[in-house]
């Protein structure tokens, strides 16, 4: 009885494993070309990841309308990396040994980065999507990849100059989540208004990190107050952004509240109310809804009408243009060859458009001109440009 | 990075005493969820890791009920008679919840012993956490404004919300009504008994499945209330909601002395004021750093818990 | 509901000391599961992405016998062992990324390193119980990742953690997936090797013991504090070294990969397994590992299958897939015979031969006193126990007769008081220290260990007179194979001695009532003692067992052992005791031969005036 039940068991391990093999062979059929998504589907950042896999799903729809790349259509394979180290070198050689033509991805920085190792070892492009540490492209040097967000440091910058030069901001204060995207934004923010502080021209009064998925930041708001910051930067995710500027607010702390690229959307104005979030203001890229290229509104038009939304945050918009940078490269190369679309992808992308605009690569792989804009949330809670 | 600003001594002073009732807030719901962990782990002498995701369950049924097509509710009963019947249904089907997960999870391990119950219940941890993101999605939830009363006053000068005071009260409230059952009532006695020695306790005439019902009915129905306050008093929530609360919450739990009822209590207040305190006067990025430095240092002194009997060894 | 309970539980479930599958079975099982982790990245359908699986099945099946040595083999409730993976894996980075030490150099290093951490961590809190021990391991593991991402003097590089870790070189760049599951592999092999080595030693017995009655287990010269330790520190050791591979192999480390799930996960992995058993480690780690890949298609029901799959186990499966089978005594021996063993040396009876003569007196207790919380237990006893006889000490229920079983035992420290053992004064010293002086005991309430062999029970008496540590039980040197041989000797004959060599290879578990209190016997007198001391021996026995207890007694005495025992069966010590002390609320009221104390009016007074016995 017991032997039968401990063989059962086993049994069933090896069937289900012999399963999966089968269903993990085969290579890049003649029919279509394969691209990769790799992105957390599950996992803490499940959101970003799954509104990533519309994204990319409604890009290689339109793509395939207009006739796909080298004739064939654009099939979208998913990996999962559950935005874990690990499970995404795994998605990594998953993503290698499906012979995919290249890969989209990833979203974390810490999570992009054994994965972009094992890309480059198989000598297969990669297209980060929402990684945008600086070290990803500068700390080694990587023929394969790169990325269509643009980088903290240009972030900061970003925000140093709007909070010195634009608000004359004298007491600065800089909030991260001690996650890597908001350290890393923090960090370079404050490098960004070092010059500032030398001169005499305005102080960081406080830098300092709250927990993620905590809920009561009310201690840490309320020693904010005591510092009384001009303006006070928040360069973590929006759950934690909508309940802190709430927080900020009933705790009687009045300064402008800036929040990094991550920590604005609807669902920031939805936790924070709509009272406190009007008026905040937020570091970012040009939005989906603020490109009027053409792609951009077909892209918009048919993501609505198979979603019912908009994608909440810049990122899955930047995955659907890192499709269409590969779409683009393979195009100009001609081939699927992976020393030609990274070539192709530094020099030859001229034309090539995404839904955020022009799609072009600098040697190390960075997105060039990643313009920032400062936004903010006017008084019915959309995001609109700040005009300055 | 960030300098010293100096203010007038008394200005500090209620800086401080605004940081206690910070505290003391989140500590009122680390006690709340605590107060179940402790209750179970009185009578199975099992850690409930699912309890935490109960209380994020509490927390989107509360959700779906005053936002979904239910919403109804406080439009005919007015904003608090809404709240006050959602809760009500809230903490009746995650009670009802609480009992099915001992059903199926526990009951049926249970001879197995200990170890296979904490792999059952992070087992059922995992299962009801994924679950709510199956059902409610994977993007945080936040509730209307309108659903949420709004009052901001003044406390002898320390800025209060009027929820706030509520949830304090309302949680001091179910503290002490869980005491006083378990405590002073007949029934708490044969709880008491029953986490003393199961065994005696059904000799002596006990029925030990009924404690075990009512613990299980009793502690996630508190948690899946605590839940739905936690997310009008934030107004957000999410999937992944209970792990955080659930940590917290266990270790407010052996701080205080686990199985100990107010040792719950006291435990969750004193967790909550720490990390205030740290988070206001030391560092918020060290925060969870020091208090766990803190917990074991009261261990090492006070190995079960600061309200924990030191039981002799029974040879 | 204790552990051991738990575990007795657990065995209860299956019939014998089969837990499932026979010994050869397994064995036949085990040599196949060799080959096809031997052969499977050579297997034509396997690409790279499965050999990786591979490797992580790997790195979880090493860090699943590193955790099954806290936890499966002494109970230790850890839920933090991913702290020690942390560690290892960080050192071996920043060393390798700053100083370029290479990486199979630092294996060791890393190894230390955890090791090292585990002991400065868990030192001071090791004396904590069960769930207290849960949440401070919980605790350490997040104090390590949150102070990783903290990035403490710039070493950890923050969120970010490190990157850019070379690849081990061993004579060749390792650098391909298959290379890399090799190395994982013939690691794993290596120290799967070793740790069963270990489990069929004194130490590996002495770590059991522990886990199935900690008790029993220092009363019965186990150092607990030290196997606990040691268990923590090697366990580390080990999650160092898989921390090591894990951060060469990914090049890239930061705290994300270092989470209270990632604990959790270990937890399952060991009891899924089953707990102590180093085959079900591997097959836990498989599971885990190829599970949430094989469901990684259903993407967001992916973890909710998990749950339900971890209950479903649970439920169906609780000793785990392959729960731990113990060894005969045969196969203990013939694992002894694999080459000539030692020179026997004679064993190391710290008793000198001619103290026995001389000395009359062996155990004086001197003015006694013990209060719990305001309640006096025992105060000014005054007591002697000869040498060479049989001494009882009788008196009502609750005068304090267990306490003062306990105080010499150095179970509890007297609060006043001495006790003289052959003079020397015993009464600060640890309960195994006292074992080592030569006394052993029984417990009122049968403390036998029910998950472990009758052998083994018995062999726990021994343990106290062997000196074998982990390298010698590693390495299988000499000197530990001759041990041990004479262990089991002894221990053959201890169980012979009193009837019970036909049940040597049943658990304990498996025993009736009547034989358990035997075996308790039968350890205590492997413990080679010179005073052995028994709490109510006859308690559940029936008249005709009593008597035969009497007789056994009444012959170890005869050979020159020291017998203080306490009995409410006057039957019993009228047929045995050489000279009777009786106890009243904590106080000797009486002593002398059983006929004059049945006259005397004090003891009739204590026995009448209370109402209990």
């Amino acid at each position: 009885m017991k032997f039968k039940k401990t063989s059962l068991v086993l049994g069933i391990c090896c069937v289900a494993l012999f399963f999966t093999l089968l269903v993990g062979c085969g290579g890049q059929s003649g029919k279509t070309v394969k691209i990769a998504l790799q992105a957390p589907i599950t996992g803490d950042y499940a959101y970003e990841g799954q509104m990533a896999k519309q994204s990319v799903e409604v890009a290689a729809e339109l793509i395939n309308k207009a006739g796909g790349v080298l004739g064939k259509q654009v099939e979208v394979v998913i990996v999962d990396d559950a935005s874990n180290p690990k499970d995404s070198a795994l998605a990594a050689q998953k993503a290698v040994s499906q012979k995919v033509a290249a890969v989209i991805g990833s979203y974390g920085s810490s999570v992009t980065e054994p994965a972009a190792d094992i890309y480059e070892k198989n000598k297969m492009v990669s297209v980060g999507y929402g990684c945008t540490a600086v070290r990803l492209t500068m700390d080694k040097e990587r023929t394969y990849f790169f990325r269509t967000c643009g980088r903290d440091d240009a972030q900061g910058l970003f925000f140093g100059k709007y909070a010195v030069e634009t608000m004359g901001a004298k007491r600065i204060a800089i909030m991260h989540d001690n996650s890597t995207f908001a350290k890393g934004v923090a960090d370079e923010a404050m490098k960004a208004l070092e010059p500032y502080i030398t001169e005499g021209k305005t102080e960081v009064v406080y830098f300092d990190a709250i927990t993620p998925k905590e809920k009561d930041f009310s201690a840490a708001v309320t020693k904010l107050r005591e510092t009384k910051p001009d303006v006070w930067y928040f360069t973590g995710y929006y759950p934690e952004a909508g309940l802190l500027i709430r927080q900020a607010r009933d705790a009687g702390l009045d300064c402008p509240f800036i929040g990094g690229n991550a920590a604005i959307n609807d669902d920031f104005v939805k936790i924070a109310g709509l009272d406190v979030a009007a008026g905040a203001l937020m570091t970012q890229e040009p939005l989906v809804t603020d490109v009027t290229t053409d792609i951009a509104s077909q892209f918009k038009s048919l993501y609505q009408e198979k979603f019912k939304e908009l994608p909440s945050s810049p990122w899955p918009v930047y995955a659907a243009d890192a499709l269409y940078a590969i779409v683009g490269a393979i195009d100009k190369a001609g081939k699927l060859d992976s020393d030609a679309i990274a070539e192709a992808m530094r020099t030859k992308m001229d034309g090539v458009q995404g839904v955020t605009g022009a799609l072009l690569f600098s040697d190390r792989g960075d997105r060039r001109d990643v313009p920032y804009k400062m936004y903010n949330v006017d008084p019915e809670g959309k995001l609109v440009v700040s005009e300055f | 990075m960030s300098r010293p600003v100096f203010f007038d001594k008394g200005k500090k002073v209620s800086t401080f005493f605004e940081q206690l009732v910070n505290g003391l807030t989140v500590g009122s719901f680390y006690a709340l969820v605590a107060l179940g962990y402790s209750m179970v782990y009185g009578v199975m002498k099992l850690i409930n890791f699912a309890h935490g995701d109960l209380f994020a369950l509490g927390a989107y049924l509360g959700y779906s009920l005053l936002t979904g097509a239910t919403g109804k509710i406080t439009a005919s009963m007015g904003l608090w008679g809404g709240i006050g019947f959602t809760a009500l249904l809230v903490a009746l089907s995650v009670a009802l919840a609480g009992v099915l997960v001992e059903r199926i999870a526990y009951r049926p391990v249970y001879p197995s012993g200990r170890l296979s119950l904490v792999v059952s219940a992070l087992g059922m941890a995992i299962f009801i956490q994924n679950a709510i993101m199956a059902i409610w999605g994977s993007r945080p939830r936040a509730f209307p404004a309108s659903v949420v009363p709004s009052l901001r006053f003044s406390l002898f000068g320390i800025p209060v919300t009027l929820l706030q005071v509520t949830i304090l009260g309302i949680s001091f409230a179910l503290m002490l009504i869980i005491w006083l059952i378990v405590e002073k009532s007949n029934f708490g006695a044969a709880v008491r008994a029953s986490a003393l020695d199961r065994e005696t306790a059904t000799l002596l005439g006990i029925d030990v499945r009924k404690v075990i019902f009512f613990v299980f009915a009793l502690g996630p129905g508190l948690g899946g209330v605590a839940g739905l306050m936690n997310g009008l008093y934030y107004r957000a929530i999410s999937f992944n909601m209970g792990w955080n609360y659930g940590l917290k919450a266990f270790t407010a739990t052996i701080l205080g002395g686990i199985g100990n009822i107010p040792g719950a209590m006291l435990g969750g207040l004193i967790l909550g004021v720490v990390e205030s305190l740290l988070a206001g006067y030391v560092s918020g990025a060290w925060k969870d750093v020091f208090v766990f430095i803190l917990l074991i240092a009261v261990l090492i002194f006070r190995p079960t818990g600061l309200l924990g009997e030191k039981t002799a060894e029974k040879v | 509901m204790n552990l051991s309970s738990s575990i007795l539980k657990r065995i209860l479930h299956a019939p014998d000391n089969r837990g499932g599958l026979g010994g050869t079975q397994r064995r036949r099982i085990g040599i196949a599961a060799a080959a096809f982790f031997a052969l499977f990245p050579l297997l034509p359908f396997v690409d790279n992405y499965w050999i990786d699986v591979g490797f992580y099945v790997g790195i979880y099946a090493l860090l699943g016998l590193s955790l099954n040595i806290v936890l499966g083999e002494v109970g230790l409730f850890d839920l933090g062992h991913t702290a020690f993976y942390a560690i290892g894996a960080y050192v071996t980075a920043i060393l390798n990324t700053r100083f370029h030490v290479p990486i199979l150099l630092l294996l060791p290093v890393s190894a230390i390193a955890a090791g090292l951490f585990a002991w400065l961590v868990t030192a001071p809190i090791i004396h904590l119980k069960g769930d207290y021990l849960c949440i401070v391991t919980i605790g350490i593991g997040e104090i390590v990742r949150l102070s990783m991402i903290n990035n403490p003097l710039g070493l950890t590089g923050g969120p970010n953690g490190i990157n850019g870790i070379d690849n081990p070189h061993f004579f060749i760049p390792i650098l391909s997936s298959r290379q890399f599951y090799y190395l994982l592999w013939a690691i794993i092999g290596i120290s799967a090797f070793l740790l069963t080595r270990l489990q069929r030693s004194r130490v590996g017995r002495a770590w059991n013991y522990i886990r199935e009655d900690e008790t029993a287990a220092k009363a019965l010269g186990v150092n607990v504090r030290h196997y606990k330790l040691s268990a923590f520190v090697l366990g580390a050791a080990l999650a160092g070294v898989a921390g090591n591979i894990y951060a060469s192999k990914q090049m890239s480390i930061s705290p994300e990969s270092f989470t209270f799930m990632e604990s959790s996960l270990l937890f399952c992995i060991v009891l899924l397994g089953g707990l102590g058993s180093i085959p079900g480690s591997v097959i836990g780690a498989f599971v885990v590992t190829v599970f949430p890949e094989i469901f990684r298609p259903f993407a967001k029901y992916r973890l909710m299958f998990f749950g339900l799959a971890l209950l479903v186990m649970m439920i169906f499966k609780p000793a785990g897939i392959l729960p731990r089978l113990r060894d005969s005594g045969e196969r203990l021996r013939k694992a002894l015979e694999g080459k000539k063993t030692g020179k026997s040396r004679p064993n190391a009876v710290p008793v000198v031969e001619t103290d026995r003569a001389e000395q009359k007196l062996l155990l004086c207790i001197e003015n006694l006193g013990l209060s719990f919380g305001g309640v006096t237990a025992v105060s000014g006893m005054e007591l002697e126990v000869d040498k060479g006889r049989i001494t009882a000490l009788i008196g009502p229920n609750g005068a304090g007769k267990t306490t003062v079983f306990n105080i010499i035992t150095g179970i509890y420290k007297p609060m006043s008081g001495r006790i003289l053992l052959r003079g020397k004064d015993i009464s600060s010293k640890q309960p195994y220290q006292i074992a080592e002086e030569g006394v052993a005991r029984t417990f009122q309430n049968i403390r036998i260990f029910p998950s472990l062999t009758c052998l083994e029970n018995v062999l726990c008496g021994q343990h106290s007179r062997g000196k074998a540590g982990f390298f010698a039980s590693m390495l299988r040197l000499p000197s530990q194979r001759a041990e041990e041989s004479r262990m089991l000797e002894k221990a053959q004959a201890c169980l012979a001695r009193v009837g019970l060599s036909d049940s040597a290879d049943s658990l304990a578990a498996a025993l009736p009532y009547g034989k358990r209190r035997y075996l308790e016997i039968a350890r205590a007198l492997a413990a080679e003692p010179e005073l052995i001391v028994l709490d109510e021996p006859s308690s559940g026995l029936n008249d005709a067992e009593t008597v035969e207890l009497a007789a056994l007694l009444k012959s170890l005495v005869r050979e020159g052992l020291t017998i203080f025992l306490i009995e409410h069966d006057m039957n019993l010590v009228d047929m045995v005791s050489d000279h009777v002390v009786v106890m009243q609320s904590g106080k000797k009221i009486a002593e002398g031969p059983m006929c004059d104390m049945r006259q005397d009016p004090k003891v009739i007074e204590a026995y009448l005036g209370s109402d209990e016995d």
